[in-house]
């Protein structure tokens, strides 16, 4: 009897050993993976200066040295603009560095509107940035931009008589264009070749100094600078442009593009007298020198002309310059820029030790230039999830004094009289402390419960059934956002540009802290 | 005897103290009635009369039958002492080191990865064996084992380009993923073990061991770099379905030396 029991406990032993179960380790488990594929992207807005609204049918191509390396934000080379915006990104094998950051072009156009060449860098330090391409409406141009359109007849090719027009001063706007062409004036297209018609249809622009909406136009997408500029000596370099003032002219004949002429037309463009000689820090006058610099939208290089000297006249000063050849025209003090630009930390104590998602504006000016009638030309950098202070490297900064402002959930901070090209500047943002509200944000997928994502995404925002322009809410970094920028207890329409794809939609802000579930089914991220 | 097992109880051990107390009464209670040797007995399910050599046992526990072994198995390396107790009733003591590495693949959608397990295991552990017949060299074993600084770490490394819709994602683009579970702390151990365990004085035997180590149940920690860092993976829901993870069946081969203080030869 006792040796059954005893055997009973031994079959009962070695049966235990055999009721080894093992659960699958993935049985219900949801693994999050990053969804910012791309670390170094670009949010593009394209927009009508005018109205404020994205033109329709918009279109757009990369091109410059390093545009095999850009993608649509899903990884795809289908450059569609939607709803006026894109988000571009960088291939992520190919990381900028600190000597060599990635450069491209977007060319843009749309009907209606004169086309674009915007050069972007991709610098090493900076991972999301904004851009805003203004695009001028033909027909309804923004202020400080006037067009006029000319149809002179033609015999045998030729102008029968000169002929001298100007662009409008009228609704408020001071400074004109006026151009002249010679009697007997031949057109020809870029090989030389002499254009055949009975008409020359013209069409001038004219840009002053004077508005905003005006300088958003600068040729390269409003920004003063350029790295693609060939100087009096036949060499490549950058500049920054402290322009008085610019031009697009364009001529067709037959419908063929006119590039070169068989004798020289002049171009004469009223001055603003209050804006500061960068040489000499006081108002321009007479005797001023000023470079003309043309400029193509193809190439988006701008080429050195000539010096001229600014003039008097009964209209005020002017300054006047000749061509034989059709392009854009700027006329500007220019300044280098920094070989080693050095370090800008921006201070912000109402932020105390939170981590923030937002829009940051850095804006340089050279010294001498008093930007009265304009704010400064900034870099709009979309920080995320980024404490203060926060430090900055950027590229492009002008030689010698200069001031920097810095503005970020609408304060401003500011500092004069820095050298960046030695020594490292600060700004500090002063204000009261502010009521941050924030958001956890998970997305899923409605078959695959497994599959989770912590979106990294941009989002524009507006107050709920307003027709305002949607604005830059910020850059969402793996579902984490923090921001002051939305009030508890108000509704938002929201906008956010994924994978390719905008999503509308609008919440409620109900706590300050908030978890947030997103059903991302349509999206290729649950599709894959 | 009774005295001294109660002494040395630990934990759960204490039920199969207790019960070896009364097997040994048991024991010496039946000792008239086992056989007498059979010539050319060998280990395993073969008797052995000599097990009725309670005389082995009637003498200080310093100078009763003592066994040393070294061990190769599912839990690697490892020596042990073995103190003979009783003819059902030993008691053993020993240390196992368990160096695993292992390559295998895996693939998370379209990549395709290796996978690097690396599991390092030490112990020391106390066995009592229980002979529950006499007459064979079966016995079962049951015990406790305190594993220190026992991990698995399984490093996973993209082999393939993914493609993120038209970008080709390289290996090192993609980044690392690291998991880490850890098994460290107190471990049951029960099985069974066959074959001659306690050799001749001066001899060596060889025998097997069968069981499994109940581990803590492992701690998840999950890392990694690039397109894999900072991973939100619902750690408990990890932790709750590798719960199970925790056998660690042995397989074990022993080579036992019995030191020269006994005189008898026993199983």
């Amino acid at each position: 009897m006792i040796n059954k029991f005893k055997l009973s406990v031994v079959l009962i032993a070695i049966l235990g050993l055999l009721q080894i179960t093992c659960k699958k380790p993935n049985t219900g488990l949801t693994f999050s993976i990053r969804s910012d594929v791309m670390k170094y992207t670009a949010m593009v807005s394209f927009v009508d200066p005018t109205t404020g609204n994205a033109p329709a049918n918009v279109t757009m191509s990369i091109t410059g040295p390093d545009a095999s390396l850009i993608y649509e934000i899903s990884g795809k080379k289908n450059f569609y603009v939607l709803g006026g915006q894109i988000a571009l990104g960088l291939d992520p094998n190919n990381s900028p560095t600190a000597s060599a950051p990635k450069k491209f072009n977007i060319i843009a156009s749309a009907p209606g509107y004169l086309s674009v060449n915007v050069p972007v860098t991709m610098n090493e330090s900076i991972k999301q940035q904004q851009l805003t391409v203004n695009l001028v409406n033909i027909s309804n141009p923004p202020p400080g931009v006037t067009i006029i359109h000319k149809n002179l007849a033609l015999v045998n090719g030729q102008l029968p008589a000169a002929v001298s027009f100007a662009t409008d001063t009228t609704n408020g706007k001071v400074d004109s264009m006026t151009l002249k062409l010679p009697v007997g004036l031949k057109f020809l297209d870029s090989s030389g070749n002499q254009l055949l018609g009975s008409s020359v249809s013209v069409q001038m622009v004219h840009f002053d100094n004077r508005t905003q909406s005006s300088l958003d136009c600068f040729p390269g997408g409003g920004n003063p600078v350029s790295n693609s500029v060939v100087d009096a000596s036949g060499n490549s370099t950058s500049k920054y442009f402290t322009t008085l003032g610019f031009s697009d002219i364009s001529m067709t004949v037959g419908g063929n593009v006119v590039r070169k002429f068989s004798d020289s037309i002049t171009m004469t463009m009223n001055i603003n007298d209050t804006t500061n000689d960068i040489n000499t820090g006081s108002p321009i006058q007479a005797g001023s020198l000023l470079s003309v610099y043309s400029y193509r939208v193809e190439t988006g290089v701008w080429q050195y002309e000539n010096m001229r000297a600014v003039t008097s006249s009964g209209s005020g000063l002017i300054v006047t310059h000749s061509t034989n050849h059709l392009t854009t025209y700027n006329f500007a003090y220019t300044t280098d820029i920094c070989p080693n630009p050095q370090s800008i930390t921006i201070t912000y104590p109402a932020l105390g030790s939170n981590k923030v998602t937002g829009i940051l504006n850095i804006g340089v000016l050279p010294a001498g230039d008093n930007g009265v009638f304009r704010t400064y030309p900034s870099i709009k950098i979309p920080i995320t999830n980024q404490s203060f202070p926060y430090t900055v490297s950027l590229g492009n900064l002008p030689t010698g004094q200069v001031s920097i402002a810095a503005s970020l959930f609408n304060r401003i901070g500011s500092n004069s009289a820095n050298d960046l090209c030695s020594t490292p500047a600060t700004v500090n943002i002063s204000g009261g402390a502010f009521t941050f509200v924030t958001a956890s944000i998970v997305g899923k997928c409605r078959y695959d419960s497994s599959k989770v994502v912590s979106p990294s995404f941009y989002v524009d925002y507006r107050l709920h059934g307003s027709n305002a322009q949607y604005q830059l809410l910020g850059f969402v970094s793996n579902g984490q956002f923090s921001t002051p920028l939305v009030t508890v207890g108000k509704t938002y329409d929201l906008r956010a540009t994924f994978a390719g794809q905008q999503i509308d939609t609008f919440a409620t802000v109900t706590n300050t802290v908030n978890s947030i579930s997103v059903d991302m089914s349509s999206t290729s991220f649950c599709q894959q | 005897m009774k005295k001294l097992f109660t002494s040395i109880c630990i934990g759960s051990f204490c039920a199969f103290i207790a019960f070896n107390a009364n097997a040994q009464n048991n024991s010496n209670n039946n000792q008239t009635t086992i056989a007498s040797p059979k010539p050319g007995a060998t280990g395993g399910a073969t008797a052995d009369p000599s097990q009725a050599n309670t005389g082995l046992y009637n003498v200080p526990i310093y100078k009763r039958p003592l066994t040393v072994s070294a061990s190769l198995g599912t839990n690697g390396i490892g020596v042990s002492a073995r103190l003979g107790l009783s003819p059902h009733w030993r008691l053993s003591l020993g240390y196992n080191y368990t160096p695993i590495n292992y390559t295998t693949t895996f693939s998370i959608s379209s990549l395709q990865t290796s996978m690097d397990i690396n599991i390092h295991l030490n112990n020391i552990h106390l066995f009592g064996e229980w002979r529950p017949f006499t007459s064979t060299a079966f016995r079962l074993v049951g015990g406790i084992a305190y594993f220190m600084d026992s991990k698995m770490n399984i490093n996973v490394t993209p082999t393939n380009n993914y493609y993120y819709g038209l970008i080709p994602l390289t290996p090192a683009t993609i980044g690392k993923l690291y998991a880490n579970l850890d098994y460290s702390g107190i471990a049951p151990y029960f099985g069974f073990g066959i074959f001659k365990g306690q050799p001749a004085p001066g001899k060596f035997a060889v025998n097997m061991d069968f069981g499994t180590y109940v581990l803590s149940s492992p701690r998840s920690t999950i890392t990694g770099t690039n397109l894999f860092a900072d991973p939100q993976v619902d750690t408990k829901q990890l932790d709750k379905n590798i719960a199970g993870w925790r056998w660690l069946p042995i397989v074990q081969v022993n080579v036992s030396y019995r030191i020269k203080m006994g005189s008898s030869k026993s199983k």
